[in-house]
């Protein structure tokens, strides 16, 4: 395992004769070390009797589900490790065990359901039969009216209006008469030679007709009593039913969350197993294993079969194979993981730049920032958010980090109050300037050698060799700098300045010469020409301004200690405490803001521009966790 | 607070700008010979991930890649304007989600609609599931819990009695724009008005295009349109949408939002020319507000919209090389041409 890299891969093939298919498969997800493919060799075919068992699965557990969540319960996320898991040979079980206890259950349910839905029938009736109240005969003379140009029934209650701007062209009645979960009870009329207009519109706003209840009899105000009374009576039955509700849950729970849990593996089993190609008897299980696991998988899979199982171990060809990138973060690094997988994740090939990210983003951080009283705030409102926000132990040390640098400048609360272990960036500004930018030439030459390292173990000799993050570029970007300091300066002679147009011929001509060497596709001479050359300009010119660009360190350093004694210098007098505080609070926030802004930027655009391209694809292993897809990126180590 | 998190965003945005394809690459794959060898040319660049051991474009992959740094983006964003583009990124669900629906009603083969889904990442969807399931009632009762079913259950008794999938994506479409046009309203300050020039203007534009589909290919009534399309999309609300449904011509709507649609066109090639139209003028939009200081929800949404273009584009490409389109002639249709 390295910090730095993500871990080695190996392709591993699996050969497994059907009667240890499953068992074999158990052991696999149990090691949870391997991350599936979905390989078709030629005169291998697809498993399609386990894509029927993993449906069949998939709604076994869609049924224990909705019965937890009948009783109030929520299904658990963990990892069923204890089961003697076998999809072929246990579903039947399970499908009788879920069965029986479905048969309980919807029997309570089917019972409330049809109380509900009888109250819901009565109470609408009833609601439908008061707002003829003031019509004052008997509601079964009225029933008629459905058959006119008079409509009654429920849409959604946001089509409502809708439905009276479509009626633009006609005279019509819309009588919105109650509103209930997003769904209206609308009364609507028109004339009869306009009904089709009516009915056009109402059913395009999904108007759903309904009937008064046949139990509405006699005048209005009769029949809301009779139906008053009759929905008491189904409330009733709905408490008693509530009440059996609690004493099933409480029976039922831990033979539900055990058949759930189970079930739910053994879907997991056979959702793997239909990707698995077979050939005859022998199923092929395809994918990837991190090396440092390959033994540990190999020994559960030969204890599970009882017996050596044929393997094939391949190494990885990142060139043609998308592998994934198993990257095992340090717990201790972990909250700074997001800096680089906000941006991508390392691919295979790639390292991982997670530690040189976060001590960088640190030193620029505490550089632009140097004041140990603003730093002290920064820390303490990282720690108050740390448990609260994704970011909140970055910006913990990004203050501790602030903090040092106030050492070395000897500033608190923007007042020289310390001594300056190193200088006062006001008094030295060119030294820190200076030094900002020197401090970027290490990182963008760390870029550079982190560049090499990754085209190195991707193979890719023009990058490695030819390109402008290679070795012609850094030779190139070191004659310029280095050459023309020392030449400058007189330590160099100046015959060191002729290897500058030979590194620019080579960098102009990288893609022609790279299909010549290397075969590698390159476009048409005359275009590599052309495109070479405005590349070249471009590399040339981002040399200079990628370098310069790290100036900002300083500058931020000496506009931080600039307006914090501005503030500072405006405390005095009465009301000197509240510009203090107001002051405090814009460098701290507003400043603190913006440097780790400038920091991000420098990171990700100078610093990741020379090497990194993050287009990683997460190593999700096979696995029994039952909270979803369990990606180990980053996982403990 | 926003200013932090949008400053995030543009640290984000900014870097991975540099991913989009550079002028020499379209060049290159304008003038490729086959889509093989355009698949060779993109293996080269940052959308290498999407090409195939056999040189196939994996288009669905690359609309998943917008979708996931629309994700991506969205973690910096401030709550309000995140919630607006959070919802705007729903959009490939609402894709997904027409595929599910169509694959099931017309009983497609389902390893062929699963391989129309764009791959969203790990998310609760389940679409493999959902293709699987037997029946347009079935995939409902299966996201129940998403804020897509209330939508799709309230035009359900419609399609059961009518079996057409139309009441349902239109009931899906309206929910999601509605919904779009009411986070929009609650935007403030700056960002309400980014969110209106960008996202207003295109909703009005889908309204529009929407209000004459209906009339001309559905041939359906004023109150038919009036219901199917939205009431509230700035520039081309209910007043708008009245107008179309009792025959206003195209080139004078279009006209009204500033689209010159040339004269002489059929009412079928005038829609088309606006939708061209609109398209370029998201992409000069989008291009335009990259340029600038991107604090505000204006950044976010143009390099999306940015990344979006280039799929676009990337789309005609593959398919003009595949149906022998000549170079030109597949240079005259992309946005990046105009």
């Amino acid at each position: 395992m390295s910090m730095l890299a993500p871990e080695a891969m190996l392709e591993t093939n699996l050969f497994v004769l059907e009667p240890d298919l499953e068992i074999v498969t158990a052991a696999l997800a149990r090691t949870e070390a391997c991350h599936l493919e979905d390989p078709l060799p030629e005169g291998w075919s697809p498993a399609v009797e386990w894509t029927e068992l993993a449906n069949q699965y998939n709604l076994l557990t869609q049924r224990l589900v909705s019965m937890l969540s009948i009783l109030g319960l929520k299904p658990p996320r963990d990892r069923a490790q204890n089961f003697d898991l076998c999809p072929t040979r246990d579903r039947r079980d399970l499908e009788a065990q879920t069965s029986a206890l479905e048969a309980r259950i919807e029997s309570w349910q089917r019972d409330r359901g049809q109380a509900r839905q009888e109250l819901d029938r009565i109470q609408l009736g009833e609601s439908q039969v008061r707002l003829l109240l003031p019509l004052d005969v008997p509601v079964e003379d009225l029933r008629r009216l459905e058959y006119q140009s008079v409509a009654l029934g429920i849409m959604p209650a946001e089509n409502v209006a809708r439905v009276a701007e479509a009626l633009f062209q006609i005279p019509f009645i819309l009588i919105p008469l109650e509103t209930r979960k997003d769904r209206a009870l609308v009364l609507a009329a028109s004339s009869t030679e306009n009904a089709a207009v009516l009915d056009r519109a109402l059913k395009s706003a999904f108007f759903e007709p309904i009937t008064l209840p046949p139990e509405a009899l006699g005048r209005p105000a009769e029949a809301v009593v009779a139906l008053k009374r009759r929905a008491q009576e189904i409330q009733e039955h709905l408490n008693e039913l509530d009440r059996e509700r609690r004493k099933l849950a409480s029976e039922l729970a831990p033979e539900l969350i055990g058949l759930w849990r189970r079930a739910s593996a053994d879907e997991q089993i056979a959702a793997a197993i239909r990707r698995f190609p077979k050939h005859g008897e022998v199923s092929l299980i395809s994918g990837w294993v991190p090396a440092s696991d390959l033994e540990r998988l190999r020994a559960a899979v030969e204890k599970a079969a009882g017996h050596p199982v044929a393997m094939e171990v391949l190494k990885p060809d990142p060139k043609r194979q998308n592998v994934p990138s198993l990257v095992r973060t340090p717990r201790w690094l972990q909250p700074f993981e997001e800096l680089v997988t906000t941006f991508g994740l390392s691919s295979y090939n790639e390292l991982d730049p997670t530690l040189i990210v976060t001590i960088s983003f640190l030193l620029m951080y505490g550089m632009m920032f140097g004041d140990v009283g603003h730093g002290l705030l920064l820390l303490l409102v990282g720690l108050w958010l740390r448990r609260r926000l994704i970011f909140g132990t970055l910006i913990a040390a990004a203050g501790a980090s602030g903090m040092l640098f106030g050492l070395l400048y000897g500033t608190a609360f923007g007042q020289p109050a310390l001594h300056a272990a190193w200088l006062r960036p006001l008094e030295g500004m060119w030294t820190i300037l200076l030094s900002a930018v020197g401090g970027g030439v290490v990182l963008l030459n760390i870029g550079f050698a982190l560049n090499l390292v990754n085209a190195w173990r991707a193979r890719d000799w023009p990058r490695l060799l030819l390109e402008k993050n290679g070795l012609v570029g850094i030779a190139l970007y070191w004659t310029l700098l280095g050459g023309g300091v020392g030449v400058g300066f007189g330590v160099l002679p100046k015959r060191v300045l002729l290897f500058i147009p030979a590194l620019c011929a080579l960098l102009w001509m990288h893609e022609p010469l790279a299909q010549w060497i290397w075969g590698r596709p390159s476009p048409p001479m005359s275009e590599a020409l052309v495109t070479g050359f405005f590349e070249l300009f471009e590399t040339a010119t981002g040399y200079a301004s990628n370098s310069l660009s790290f100036i900002r360190l300083g500058a931020f350093a000496v506009a931080h200690e600039g307006l914090s004694s501005l503030v500072v210098s405006y405390s005095g007098g009465r009301w000197g405490w509240l510009m203090l505080l107001l002051g405090t609070a814009l460098v701290v926030g507003f400043e603190g803001v913006i440097v780790g802004i400038q920091a991000l930027r420098l990171e990700y655009y100078e610093f990741f521009g020379r090497f990194f391209q993050g287009r990683g694809q997460p190593f999700v292993p096979l696995s029994l966790y039952t909270g979803g897809r369990h990606a180990s990126v980053g996982v403990r180590a | 607070m926003s200013l932090f998190s949008y400053a995030a965003a543009q640290g984000y945005i900014r870097a991975r700008l540099s991913r989009l394809l550079d002028r020499p690459t379209w060049d290159r794959l304008l003038l490729a010979h086959s889509s093989t060898e355009l698949g060779r040319i993109l293996r080269e660049t940052p959308l290498a991930a999407a090409v195939t051991v056999d040189d196939a474009v994996r288009l669905h992959a690359l609309r998943g890649e917008v979708a996931a740094v629309g994700r991506a983006v969205l973690r910096f964003l401030p709550r309000r304007s995140g919630q607006l583009f959070a919802w705007y990124n729903q959009r490939f669900e609402v894709e997904n989600l027409k595929t599910v629906l169509r694959a099931v009603h017309y009983q497609l083969d389902r390893a062929r609609a699963s391989s129309s889904l764009i791959p969203l990442g790990p998310t609760h969807w389940r679409w493999e599931t959902l293709v699987e399931a037997g029946s347009v009632t079935a995939v409902i009762d299966q996201i129940r819990d998403t804020p897509y079913a209330p939508p799709l259950e309230n035009a359900m008794e419609r399609y059961q009695k009518e079996g057409r999938l139309f009441f349902l994506e239109v009931a899906l479409d309206l929910f999601y724009f509605q919904r779009m046009v009411r986070l929009l309203e609650l935007q403030s300050g700056r960002d309400a008005a980014d969110a209106r020039r960008l996202l207003g203007r295109w909703i009005s534009v889908q309204n529009l295009l929407w209000a004459y589909r209906y009339r001309i290919y559905g041939r359906m009534t004023p109150e038919e349109i009036i219901n199917y399309t939205l009431h509230r999309a700035f520039a081309a609300g209910l007043e708008t949408v009245r107008r179309v449904a009792l025959g206003a011509p195209v080139i004078e709507e279009a006209a009204r939002l500033g689209f010159r649609v040339p004269p002489g066109l059929s009412d079928v090639e005038a829609l088309t020319a606006i939708e061209i139209l609109a398209e370029r003028e998201r992409f000069q939009h989008a291009a335009a507000f990259i340029g600038r200081p991107l604090f505000h929800l204006a950044g976010a949404l143009a390099f999306l919209w940015l990344l979006e273009a280039e799929v676009r584009d990337l789309a005609v490409i593959v398919e003009g090389k595949e149906t022998g389109l000549a170079s030109a002639e597949i240079a005259s249709r992309l946005l990046r041409a105009a």
